[in-house]
């Protein structure tokens, strides 16, 4: 007695044990309950110019030979990659606790804020000089970027009073959720497939610029707010061009990094508070490895269906 | 005699594929001997009761287009009005088309409470994968587990629609969609520019059509083969990076653009071609390229959607959808086009597809599921149920909503308050000579 090889309602395939479909439970049909049983009948065929003796709601049993499922118990992820796939929002998540940790010293004037200037300069200048190697760029490009530079610090140091006043008349509780929100906007939506081009800001961006002029307007004088928008700038939109460009070539370049900024936050973070610490060693740790079995566990259940009627993968042009 | 009434919200004076199968299969069905009437929306100076060829009654109803002349689903604002007209026109059957007409799904629930048959016709294929897919599939499956029988253009578009809205498939016929052959008829004299192998193109310039792909198929072909002259039909929010290839690649010599072309000089258009290029990522069924090969072109098309089962091997040579592919097809296709059978062609595509086919196919499902007992409330509950817990919820309450809606209705406005109407055709049968000669010539523009 033949079978259905797929449930006519939800392609699912039968086993040669089945008795019923796993997932509707309608039980697994025979193909001569749909079949017209003439001998010498000429085959049915999957077309449309020619008129066949057959109903035209006749079912086949090449009927929805054409899905494909996806086999979800050999094509899994790896959990390796997935590990490695984390540290781009683990340097994210980085970034952002070392700006708000500059933001916090710079607030309680615990560090003085002209070393922060210089540390914040020397931190570009290095940044500019791993890019500038990276890309191995040529001497007058190099000059030319710096003098861009030279003209955004000009512009920025024009615009830190205004920049400092906008937001003041906000209540602090106001601002600080602001802040969370547009942090949090900046991590949800930021690029981390790289797949959009830098010469246009997309909405982290956006929110990363948003969240640092609402905190500058807390500090004290116009060099801090300089520093702090000079800050978020040089954190959150060149840095990660420069980390794409690293990690294109020297990926374990990168990991490093990654890895001794991570460890170097979190014993900073201990010099303020235990649990601030501890809380960010917990959320490194669960997003570095607890994070991956989960989405290992979900995949059993990812249901992709895919048959003639997909769009085929085309280059687009805008 | 059956009384059918067709409902979409595509429909003339919009010409697409949608609404010239609405149009013929409403003619043909009159020929046929049923009544047929058309519902749809008001278009701009369209609006109240027309009739077109053959006594075809349309009704442009005064619901507002929302978005690409799709109404807003209202639900309840379109009873009133629906419930007198089909109890006006004395309707057995209600059939809608196309899964994106709102005003279609909202009329075939409404017909359902009413007690009416009810019939869908599927002329798309939709993803499962994408966020637009989720939504549209999940409206079509309430709608659908609702319909006494489903019709679908194409194998494929027959699996899709299974597997997208549930269906028994023994509850789906295929009834391909059909070209009107007396229409595009070859015309060999007519290609031009001379000395040059033309190949055709009409489509809407969108990402579904292609349009990405033919822009590198462009610059390839005019580079290789000199003798090759693009003319291309068609608008839409592509047809700027067309332009712009064009004018960068300073292929004008080689390229025609024409803009939207109108329905009636589409035939014009391919009659100039030797060749007609295809370039969709998805069809149910491609009309165009059958009406192309009516026309006696060669045709190069993707193998994708249901295209494959349209026309037999030895009229289209298909290609995978990639530009290389697609070259590699049209290099063989110039040397066929020189020689082609252009009449041959014709006269097997007209042995292939009618409407009059299509017409008595689909009148078959008519009366089967005019055998059928109606549904009982209980079960349609269940049906209700059976897309959800809270989603199921929801529909029921809306199906409540509309029940109650029509016991209001039933008392404010009996039916037997309701002035049927005059059967037009029967008694412009009886005198075809007071009413002048509107026999139905296919020649005649629409």
């Amino acid at each position: 007695m033949d079978y259905f090889k797929y449930c006519p309602w939800d392609g699912y395939r039968f086993s040669d044990n089945d008795v019923q479909c796993f997932i509707c439970r309608r039980p697994k049909y025979q193909l001569t309950s749909y079949i017209q049983e003439e001998q010498e009948q000429k085959k049915w065929e999957k077309i449309l110019y020619e008129k066949q003796p057959y109903d035209d709601n006749y079912i086949d049993e090449t009927f929805l030979q054409s899905v494909q499922k996806q086999d979800n118990s050999t094509n899994g992820p790896d959990y390796k990659q997935l590990i490695s796939k984390t540290s781009d929002l683990i340097f994210a998540i980085n970034c952002v606790v070392f700006y708000l940790l500059s933001y916090f010293l710079m607030l309680h004037d615990i560090i003085n804020t002209q070393l922060q200037l210089y540390f914040w300069l020397t931190i570009a200048i290095t940044c500019l000089i791993m890019y500038s190697v990276v890309k191995k760029m040529k001497t007058q490009e190099i000059l030319s970027n710096f003098k861009s530079i030279g003209i955004y610090i000009s512009i920025l140091l024009l615009f830190a009073p205004v920049m400092q006043t906008v937001n003041q008349t906000y209540a602090d509780n106001t601002i600080y959720v602001l802040t969370s929100v547009a942090i949090l906007i900046y991590i949800f939506l930021k690029d981390y497939d790289y797949e959009k081009d830098f010469t246009e800001l997309d909405v982290s961006s956006w929110a990363s610029l948003v969240f640092s002029s609402l905190l500058a307007s807390r500090l004290h004088n116009e060099l801090q707010v300089f520093l702090m928008i000079f800050a978020s700038n040089l954190l959150f939109i060149f840095v990660p061009i420069l980390q794409r460009s690293i990690k294109q070539k020297y990926n374990s370049v990168f990991r490093l990094i990654n890895l001794i900024s991570t460890i170097g936050l979190g014993l900073s973070l201990l010099f303020f508070s235990y649990f601030l610490a501890l809380l960010f060693f917990g959320c490194v740790f669960f997003i570095t490895f607890v994070s991956p079995l989960q989405i290992i566990w979900l995949y059993q259940y990812k249901n992709t269906i895919r048959g003639p009627w997909d769009l085929p993968n085309v280059k687009q042009y805008d | 005699m059956v009384n059918i009434c067709l409902i979409c919200d595509f429909f003339y004076p919009c010409l697409g594929g949608v609404e010239m199968h609405i149009f013929q299969l409403g003619l043909c069905l009159i020929e046929r001997g049923h009544k047929v009437i058309v519902i749809t929306h008001k278009y701009q100076g369209r609006s109240g009761v027309r009739y077109m060829t053959n006594g075809l009654k349309v009704y442009y109803c005064p619901f507002i287009p929302a978005i690409q002349t799709v109404v807003l689903f209202t639900y309840i604002g379109t009873l009133p009005l629906f419930r007198q007209i089909l109890l006006r026109e004395e309707i057995h059957i209600v059939h809608s088309h196309a899964a994106t007409s709102y005003l279609g799904g909202e009329l075939l629930l409404h017909a359902k409470s009413m007690g009416f048959k009810t019939v869908f016709t599927d002329h798309s294929l939709f993803a499962f994968n994408d966020a637009a897919s989720f939504h549209v599939n999940k409206i079509l499956k309430y709608i659908l587990c609702e319909t006494d029988h489903s019709i679908s253009v194409s194998h494929v578009s027959k699996e899709n629609l299974s597997m997208r809205a549930s269906l028994d498939p023994r509850e789906i016929s295929v009834i391909p969609n059909a070209v009107d052959c007396n229409k595009f008829t070859p015309n060999p004299q007519k290609r031009y520019p001379l000395n040059k192998i033309n190949i055709v193109v009409i489509c809407r310039m969108t990402y579904r059509k292609g349009v990405d792909l033919l822009v590198d198929v462009l610059q390839i072909i005019c580079k290789q083969h000199p003798e090759v002259y693009f003319i291309i039909g068609g608008d839409g929010p592509k047809k700027r990076i067309l332009e712009d290839t064009i004018q960068r690649y300073h292929l004008q010599n080689q390229t025609e653009l024409l803009g939207s072309v109108p329905s009636h000089q589409v035939k014009d258009v391919l009659n100039r071609g030797h060749i007609f290029l295809n370039t969709s990522l998805t069809e149910a069924f491609c009309i165009a390229i059958v009406e192309a090969a009516s026309c006696g072109l060669c045709v190069v098309s993707t193998n994708v959607g249901g295209i494959k089962e349209v026309l037999p091997q030895n009229m289209v040579l298909y290609a995978n959808p990639t530009p290389s592919d697609i070259c590699d097809k049209i290099t063989l296709a110039i040397p066929l086009s020189k020689n082609f059978q252009v009449y041959q062609q014709h006269e097997l595509v007209k042995q292939m597809y009618s409407w009059e086919q299509v017409a008595e196919r689909t009148e078959k499902v008519y009366y089967q599921i005019l055998q059928k007992s109606n549904q009982t409330l209980l079960k349609r509950f269940k049906d209700c149920f059976s897309n959800g817990q809270i989603y199921g919820l929801y529909l029921m309450i809306l199906l409540i909503l509309d029940l109650v809606f029509l016991v209001i209705l039933d008392i404010l406005q009996p039916n037997q308050r309701i002035q049927k109407s005059v059967i037009f055709n029967q008694v412009y049968k009886k005198q075809k000579e007071k009413f002048g000669d509107h026999s139905f010539k296919s020649e005649q523009n629409i």
